[in-house]
């Protein structure tokens, strides 16, 4: 393994960190707000990978204008599922909501296999590299940078500048006091997971622009989710992105030292080790 | 009223042996698979709810020793041709330790930490074996026929399993009702609800938690000893399947998590219901949607479990069913 | 002396909120432990039992030194904790509650004894007929005493007793007043805090007075309620002060 090929790989997996920090970002969100760990996160990334799929394949609709019906779906998706499922046992153990959520997880699962069965896909979008001596950066690459920063701002502007966003923080800061300054916390709740599940499905529309994918392939980005925003601080959105920023970074150049095998093995003790020596995150306070 | 209280331990034991007995006395191999699983997952759920239903820590990635116990045994059986039974116990002594090492610093963590940190470990073990070479990496490890020619061959060899995973679920069963009925049952009960009134009541909830765990480990990893062994092939995604762990949750708290019973009533319940489910025609392509559908108002609308339930419903039940 | 509080002193941060106290109590008596809000009482409490570490200082029970032990430790010793603000263990009954309490004290007592034990503390504390309810479903005042049935299972030779009188109609205090009178007799040391002066002046030996952290003043109540730098300490204006004690005692 040469040290030339560390530029690209570490440009290259910083690129798709930004894609990793827009989903762990609708974790985070979700978390954050309500303490609920949403387990129907990886079906929801791969609900987005197909909503631009099917958009793309059989109405020929431009897949990043399939990116902005996939958040939208996502919206409403989540907004139904927090409705349904979440609702209900909002204040009960994580045990409840991680079942209830992951009986979400089963059913999307179960219904979409049917209908989408679990043969691979790809999306086959051509825009052109960017070249400079041994880097290469794809077209879809760059886009999906853009869309994905574009949608982390939009989302701080949101939290931070509006009456809305405010409510939320104030939600998730002491529900019961949102309550007393007049905030209906279930529709800022409802909001939120719908928000998160948004977040969730854009970026899995984005990784459909850049890989191959299956129904089951969310699990995966589940499980980089779950790393990312433990590494950044359970609800801690600017976490999440920085978290997301590492992970890919961390995977692109470890390729180059260790066999493409070996990263998970680092990815998953660093997210123990973090757990244990600072739950709070890399960015929180120490604890 | 302690006079009436009905023997429910030896009673829920004579009713699993029996049910067990069923296929050898019939000798019919394919209930014997299916009881076989059965008994698997009672013992997975029985184990689960120790830590998860009696102590509160949800144990998410719990497999994981399932997977170390298949994988050390197998290890030893294939390579230095160690007896099964030998393997299996020499498979739980260091998954039972393993649990202990990893149990100090993660029983620390609370609620979603707790349970996020589980998964984790599971998933670094699962990455690991499949790149540990000795342990055959990603391919696993298989047995030659020759293996089983000790046991008197194949059909000896999985009755040998089924046997040996019978007494593992009695085992479990009759552990877990021990411990609910212990002085170190109500500790842990106590840690569950409130683990600074726990300590300042003169509970160690370091000391007691960790107890929990490592004997919440240690039937999982004789069941996956077994279970391997009748197999005759390992890989790291059956060994560390985060969704059978899943599963196992799920049996819990479908039966009633916290009581004896209900890991075994949920266990039966969701296999036969699986069973059911995917041989049905209609229902075949949508099993997992159903299963999802049936847990979610499961977990709204019957939040005690089946058993817990009853439990509520007719309180004269409390001294019948544990 | 049965405990010995020697010049403890809890930090958080900047704030001091115990500051060099001292105090001691002897079995069979009962140590009224009073202050206005923030004063440090509860925190002194927690220093003793072992919740927080005292940053200087020393805690001597029964001439050991136990300064620093985790609380699992100190209650093994023999001292027992009852809430300012009730903490059942919800999901379990009444009677299971209380067996913990019994069962994992200084006399470290097996399941059979332990429940024994509990029953007959049930018994004195009028919850009898609650003992198979779950903790969560019982009412504000059961609760409480439900909090000092937990305790006293321990049969502690120490009960650190944190406003356990607070919002119970003058019936269950008095009733409560007398279970800490029967506690004297079976020379059991009692550090009560409260506000409610009445109770206080009724049942207490002694009375250690905190502001701020420190020890201000120490005596019998009538001592400690007719010097002036403790009035103050409550209202800030010694003759508003004086006539809300005297109401109040009315």
């Amino acid at each position: 393994m040469s040290l030339e090929a560390l530029l690209p790989s570490a440009i290259d997996g910083l690129m798709l960190g930004f894609v990793y920090g827009l989903a762990a970002l609708g974790l985070t969100l979700i978390f954050g707000v309500m303490k609920v760990i949403n387990l129907s996160h990886g079906p929801i990334i791969a609900l987005g990978m197909f909503a631009v799929f099917i958009l793309f394949s059989s109405f020929g609709v431009n897949p990043y204008l399939g990116v902005v019906a996939a958040a939208l779906v996502g919206l409403l998706l989540g907004i139904a599922i927090y409705f349904v499922a979440v609702d209900r046992v909002i204040d009960a153990t994580e045990l409840t909501t991680l079942l209830a959520t992951f009986s979400v997880n089963l059913m999307i699962i179960g219904v979409a296999t049917v209908i989408f069965t679990t043969s691979p896909r790809s999306i086959d979008i051509d825009l052109g590299a960017l070249r400079a001596g041994n880097v290469t950066i794809l077209g879809t690459h760059g886009v999906a940078v853009a869309v994905a920063v574009l949608v982390a701002a939009a989302l701080y502007g949101f939290l931070f500048r509006t009456r809305t966003g405010k409510s939320i923080r104030a939600v998730a800061n002491n529900r019961a006091a949102a309550e007393l300054m007049g905030i209906d916390s279930r529709r800022m709740l409802a909001l939120a997971f719908g928000i998160g599940t948004a977040l969730a499905m854009t970026s899995g529309a984005l990784l459909a622009t850049l890989f191959s994918f299956t129904i089951l392939s969310g699990g995966t980005y589940e499980l980089k989710s779950f790393v990312i925003v433990v590494l950044g601080g359970l609800g801690n959105p600017t976490g999440a992105l920085v978290g997301g920023l590492v992970i890919g970074f961390l995977e692109g150049v470890l390729t180059v030292f260790l066999p493409v095998a070996w990263v998970p093995v680092v990815e998953y003790v660093i997210f123990v080790a973090v757990l244990l020596l600072r739950p709070a995150g890399l960015l929180g306070a120490r604890a | 009223m302690r006079d009436l209280r009905a023997p429910f331990l030896p009673a829920l034991l004579v009713f699993i042996a029996a049910v067990a007995a069923i296929p050898i006395v019939s000798n019919n191999p394919s209930l014997r698979e299916e009881l076989f699983l059965v008994l698997m997952l009672v013992t997975l759920a029985s184990s689960i709810n120790i830590i998860m239903g009696y102590t509160g820590y949800v144990s998410f990635g719990h497999i994981v020793f399932f997977g170390i116990g298949g994988y050390i045994a197998f290890w030893l059986m294939q390579t230095f041709n160690v007896h099964f039974l030998l393997a299996a116990i020499a498979s739980a002594i260091p998954a039972a330790l393993i649990a202990a090492l990893i149990g100090i610093p993660i029983l620390r963590l609370r609620g979603a930490y707790f349970a996020l940190a589980t998964v984790g470990i599971n998933e670094a073990m699962k990455s690991f074996m499949t790149n540990f070479e000795p342990f055959g990496g990603a391919i696993g490890m298989f047995f030659s026929f020759s293996i089983y020619l000790q046991y008197g061959g194949a059909r000896e060899a999985a009755f040998l399993a089924y046997y040996t995973m019978a007494a593992i679920a009695l085992a479990t069963v009759a552990t877990s009702y021990v411990i609910r009925r212990s002085k170190f049952g109500l500790s842990l009960m106590a840690i569950r609800e409130d683990q600074d009134v726990a300590m300042l009541v003169g509970i160690d909830p370091a000391r007691a938690k960790v107890m929990a765990y490592v004997i919440s480990a240690f039937f999982p990893a004789l069941a996956g000893a077994t279970f391997f062994f009748k197999n005759g092939i390992i890989e790291p995604g059956p060994a560390f399947d985060l969704l059978r762990s899943i599963e196992s949750l799920v049996m819990v708290v479908l039966g009633g998590i916290g009581t004896v019973a209900g890991p075994i009533v949920g266990a039966a319940l969701y296999e036969w219901l699986r069973g059911f489910l995917i041989t049905n025609p209609t229902f075949a392509n949508f099993q997992l949607a159903i299963a999802g559908l049936l847990l979610l108002l499961t977990v709204l609308f019957v939040t005690a479990g089946l058993v817990g339930s009853l439990r509520n419903r007719f309180p004269r039940l409390r001294a019948y069913i544990q | 002396m049965i405990l010995d509080v020697e010049g403890v002193t809890v930090r958080f941060g900047g704030l001091v909120a115990c500051d060099a106290a001292t105090l001691s109590v002897d079995q069979g008596q009962i140590l009224g432990l009073i202050g206005p809000n923030g004063a440090g009482k509860t925190t002194l409490l927690n220093a003793i039992n072992g919740v927080y570490r005292p940053l200087a200082g020393r805690v001597e029970f029964r001439g050991e030194d136990i300064t620093g032990l985790r609380p699992f430790q100190v209650a093994r010793r023999g001292i027992a904790r009852a809430h300012q603000v009730v903490r059942p263990l919800s999901d379990l009954s009444v009677i299971a509650n209380v067996t913990v309490g019994a069962c994992f004290g200084r006399e470290n007592l097996g399941l059979g004894a332990a429940r024994r034990v509990a029953q007959e503390v049930i018994a004195s504390l009028g919850l009898a007929d609650k003992s198979e309810t779950p903790a969560g479903k019982l009412n504000v005042a059961q609760k409480k005493r439900l909090e000092l049935a937990r305790a006293l299972a321990a049969r502690p030779m120490l009960l650190l007793a944190d406003e356990v009188l607070a919002g119970l109609n003058p019936q269950e205090v008095a009733e409560m007043l007398t279970v800490f009178r029967t506690l004297r007799e079976q020379g059991v040391a009692v550090i009560m805090i409260e506000h409610l002066m009445h109770a206080v002046m009724n049942v207490c030996d002694r009375v250690v007075v905190l502001d701020y952290g420190k020890k201000i003043a120490e005596g019998t109540p009538q001592q400690v309620s007719s010097d002036p730098k403790v009035i103050e300490a409550y209202l800030g204006d010694p003759k508003v002060a004086a006539k809300f004690l005297e109401e109040e005692g009315a």
